[in-house]
Parts: structure tokens; C-alpha cells; sequence
């Protein structure tokens, strides 16, 4: 700000001088278009100087901003819904294991292992049942929700 | 099947109590939050912003009012100087003239553009907060190739704007300036012309890079809308391929999930777009208001005064012109990069 301040008082007081040199009353001769010449001159020097020292690469924003490309923000924000989606998967498929076991009149605890990709992967469950119920509930988790049987874990 | 609508039931159910993804905007910075709506809805927001607008019109207009009286009476007074029988001083009556209303002018016009200048820095600094927000809810609801373009493409237009305009834009202002009070002090032709060529080149530059930065987004919006599109019938066509309950369930919940992400990001977006117009308003209120009552200066003063004083008031109302346009730009790139991540992925 100090540079532009300077640099506003010179061009200013450049230019006021031209104009008290050209308000005096022209001489006889050609004295008066010489002195405009060289007033134009020296005002156009005094303006244009400070372009000489122009630093272009400063203009280039900072090598951080100009290299983000959001990559890691976008990955995250993915993420971050893939994490909710499996959370509603995870809940989903338990929901639809006991809804399973009510039908059979048995009572469970279900917990439901969910891959990245979101299909359920592993099963853990808990409760006593009886064998035929058992059969019944593991072939339907096989069949409906693609758990395999070796991914079934049965507790009690 | 009976059971399974049950279960499907319950998973929209489960949806509305699970955020999918918890983004926020960010908080609009101290100076702008007594403007900022309360309210969600772009229409009612837009409403209010325009009825706060109405009511810093008259603080603004007194406030550029004085400058402009001080401008008319130097106009008025040079122009009895001049009339006065006798005067062989008409030269340095207008050098003193064209001096008096150059400082008069020039302290005004350094602090509006100073406002500006921190007005551009407050809407980049703004856009550096909101931009990974929406770009993280836009690509949690599929839109990751689109997201990251117009991050990366926004990023970068942003900052070269705010660069361009701190570093190189802000300094010619000034140099316009100086060199229209040089123009009146001297009647130079060439000083003339070189502050021509300065407004010329700063409102080219100001021009390319909307252009450049609008073309950008369409492109982006072309290709990358494309890609994800793609992607999303790809998995689509997964889930197809999977046991009906899974993929029902797979399927649902994918959904429920865009669906909460793109409220979400409807959300941030609108909150985004109203902050970027509550910072921008009282800035460009004031150098409106300056803008204006400049133009009609210079008209009053064009009745009596003399064409250099005329024309210097004139320079000092494009000066506020070009720096209207430089909050503008930046403001309107924020608004056109915000759209875009609403209307990616709908």
C-alpha cells in the first residue's frame, strides 16, 4: 500500500508541475510546444516507470491453491456416504433376520458384519433355538441376504 | 413378499432418522451476519436481502452525497473564478480546481476501494470455506468426477481472480486515477489515452476470466455429468445382478442416502449463495451509491464547469464502475460455481 501511496504523490505531483510550467504564459518562439513536449514527456516516464519493475510471477497463486484438484474432498465425501449406506444396510438385514426368527416364534439377537460394497458378509447370531428353526433361519439368510452358511455364526 | 415390504418399510423408516451425511455451511463472516436471512428458502432470502438493501440505501447515499456536494460547489466556484472580468488565471484556476476535487475524490474513492479490495478477499476467503462443503455432499451423492472438476476448476479461477485483483487490478485503479488527475492537471493527450488503455485492459481481464471460467463449468458440467451418470447405472446394473433382498436393500438404502445428501447439499448451497450476496451487498451499496452519484456529479457539473473538471469527475465514476465490477466478478463466479454444484447429480 506504501508503494501505490508513493506512487500516486509522484504521479500527482508530477502533473501539477507540468501544470504550473504550462499556466505560465507562453514566450515568444517555439518555446511553448517544447516545454508541452517535454512536460508530456516527463509525465508519461514518471507514470510508466513502475510497469518496468512489474514481477509477473507473483500473480501466480500460491502453489497449494493452484494444485488442489478436490480429489481427497470428494474421496471423504464418498466415504462418508458409503459408511451411512452400510450403516443402513447393517440395520436393514438385522431388522430382516429377527423379523425372520418372529415368524418361527424364536427369539435372537442378529449382528450383521456389512463388506465395503455394502452386501452383507458375516452373521453372528445369538439365542436358543431349536434345530429345525435353526435350519429354517440359516438356509433363508443363505438364500435372502447371499450369507453363506460357513459366515454364520451361531451363539447358544 | 408381505414380510419384505415390511422390511423395505423399515429401512425408509431407519432413513429419516439417520443423517446421512452431516455437512454444514460455514458461518458467514461478522460483518455480513446482520444481513444474513433467517431463513432456508432462496426466494424468501433474496426478498430479504433486497428489503436490507432498501433500508442501507439512504446511510450509503448520505455518505457519497457529501463527497459529490464538495465536487459541485468546487465545479460552481471555479466556474465564477473564470467569469469574472479580467481574469488572465483561467489555467491555474483549473489546475487548482482539477488538484482540489482529485483530493477531494481520490480519499473517498481510496477508501471504497480498499472496501472492495476487502470485499474480494472476504467472498474468496468465503468460497475457500463453502467449496470443499459442497463438493464433499456432491460427491456423496454420486457426483465424484463432477465434484472434484469444479472444486479443482472454482479453486483455481478463485484464487487467479483474487490474485489478479489484490495484486495487479487493485494497483491500476490507482494508477487510472493519478493519471486522470494528471489529464486535468496538464490536458495531455497521451495521459488520456494511457488511462484509457488501463480501464480497457481492466475490464478486458475482468471479461476473460468469467468467460474463461464460464466455459470451464459448461465443459465440466458436459463431461464429468457424463462420467458419473455412467457410474451410477454401472452400479445400478450391480445391484440388479444381486439376490432380489439384498440388492432391495443395497438399492434402498444407496438411495435414501443420494436423497439425504442432495437435501443436504440444497441446504449448504442455499445458505452458501445468500452469504455470498449478504457480503457482497453493503460493499456494493457504497460503491454503487458512489458510482451513482458521481454519474450525476459530473452531469450537474458538465452544465457549468469545465470539460477537464467534467471529465476528471467522469474518470473518478469509472474508477467506481470497474471496482463494482471487481466485487461482482468475484461474487458472480462464487454464485455460477454454486449453482453448478446444485445442479450436479439434481
Amino acid at each position: 500500500m506504501d508503494g501505490i501511496r508513493q506512487y500516486l504523490l509522484t504521479v500527482i505531483t508530477a502533473a501539477v508541475l507540468c501544470g504550473i510550467l504550462e499556466a505560465i504564459p507562453a514566450q515568444k518562439g517555439s518555446g511553448n510546444a517544447v516545454r508541452k513536449l517535454i512536460c508530456g514527456l516527463f509525465l508519461t516516464v514518471t507514470v510508466a516507470a513502475p510497469l518496468t519493475r512489474l514481477d509477473f510471477t507473483q500473480w501466480i497463486p500460491e502453489e497449494a491453491l493452484w494444485n488442489q484438484d478436490g480429489s481427497d474432498i470428494a474421496a471423504a465425501g464418498a466415504e462418508a456416504a458409503a459408511i451411512e449406506r452400510n450403516a443402513i444396510i447393517k440395520s436393514a438385514a438385522e431388522t430382516y433376520i429377527l423379523d425372520k426368527a418372529a415368524a418361527l416364534e424364536v427369539s435372537l439377537t442378529a449382528e450383521v458384519t456389512v463388506s465395503e460394497d455394502g452386501t452383507p458378509e458375516s452373521v453372528i447370531l445369538s439365542g436358543v433355538l431349536s434345530p429345525y428353526a435353526r435350519q429354517v433361519l440359516s438356509n433363508t439368510i443363505a438364500s435372502d441376504l447371499a450369507i453363506a452358511k460357513e459366515r454364520q455364526k451361531w451363539i447358544g | 413378499m408381505k414380510k419384505v415390504l415390511l422390511t423395505l418399510a423399515l429401512v425408509f423408516l431407519l432413513v429419516g432418522t439417520v443423517q446421512a451425511v452431516e455437512y454444514t455451511a460455514p458461518t458467514v463472516p461478522e460483518q455480513a451476519q446482520s444481513l444474513m436471512p433467517p431463513t432456508e428458502s432462496f426466494g424468501e432470502g433474496a426478498k430479504y436481502l433486497l428489503k436490507e438493501g432498501i433500508r442501507l440505501l439512504e446511510p450509503s447515499f448520505k455518505e457519497a452525497a457529501g463527497a459529490c456536494l464538495g465536487v459541485i460547489a468546487i465545479s460552481l466556484l471555479a466556474s465564477l473564478l473564470r467569469s469574472l472580468p479580467g481574469t488572465s488565471t483561467s489555467a491555474a484556476v483549473e489546475l487548482a480546481c482539477g488538484v482540489a476535487i482529485g483530493g477531494l475524490l481520490l480519499s473517498s474513492a481510496h477508501s471504497l476501494i480498499q472496501l472492495g479490495a476487502q470485499t474480494v478477499n472476504s467472498l474468496s476467503e468465503y468460497g475457500k470455506l463453502l467449496l470443499p462443503v459442497l463438493t464433499g455432499a456432491l460427491a456423496a451423492q454420486g457426483g465424484i468426477t463432477s465434484a472434484t472438476a469444479l472444486y479443482a476448476g472454482t479453486m483455481v479461477f478463485n484464487s487467479v481472480l483474487c490474485t489478479i485483483i489484490a495484486r495487479l487490478l487493485i494497483p491500476m485503479l490507482y494508477g487510472s486515477l493519478a493519471l486522470a488527475i494528471a489529464n486535468c492537471a496538464t490536458a495531455e493527450p497521451v495521459l488520456k489515452q494511457l488511462q484509457s488503455f488501463i480501464n480497457w485492459l481492466m475490464t478486458w481481464a475482468l471479461k476473460l476470466i468469467i468467460y474463461a471460467f464460464t466455459g470451464y463449468m459448461g465443459i465440466t458440467n458436459v463431461i464429468s455429468g457424463g462420467a458419473d451418470a455412467a457410474a451410477i447405472k454401472a452400479t445400478k446394473l450391480t445391484i440388479s445382478g444381486m439376490v432380489p433382498v439384498v440388492g432391495g436393500m443395497l438399492s434402498d438404502a444407496s438411495e435414501a442416502v443420494l436423497v439425504s445428501a442432495g437435501l443436504v447439499k440444497r441446504a449448504v448451497g442455499i445458505y452458501g449463495l445468500l452469504a455470498v450476496l449478504a457480503i457482497w451487498l453493503t460493499p456494493f451499496l457504497r460503491i454503487g451509491t458512489q458510482y451513482l452519484l458521481l454519474k450525476a456529479s459530473s452531469a450537474i457539473s458538465g452544465v457549468f464547469g469545465s470539460k477537464r473538471i467534467t471529465g476528471l469527475v467522469q474518470d473518478f465514476s469509472k474508477a467506481m464502475g470497474l471496482l463494482l465490477s471487481m466485487t461482482g466478478t468475484i461474487c458472480l463466479l462464487l454464485l455460477i460455481s454454486t449453482v453448478c454444484f446444485l445442479k450436479g447429480m439434481g
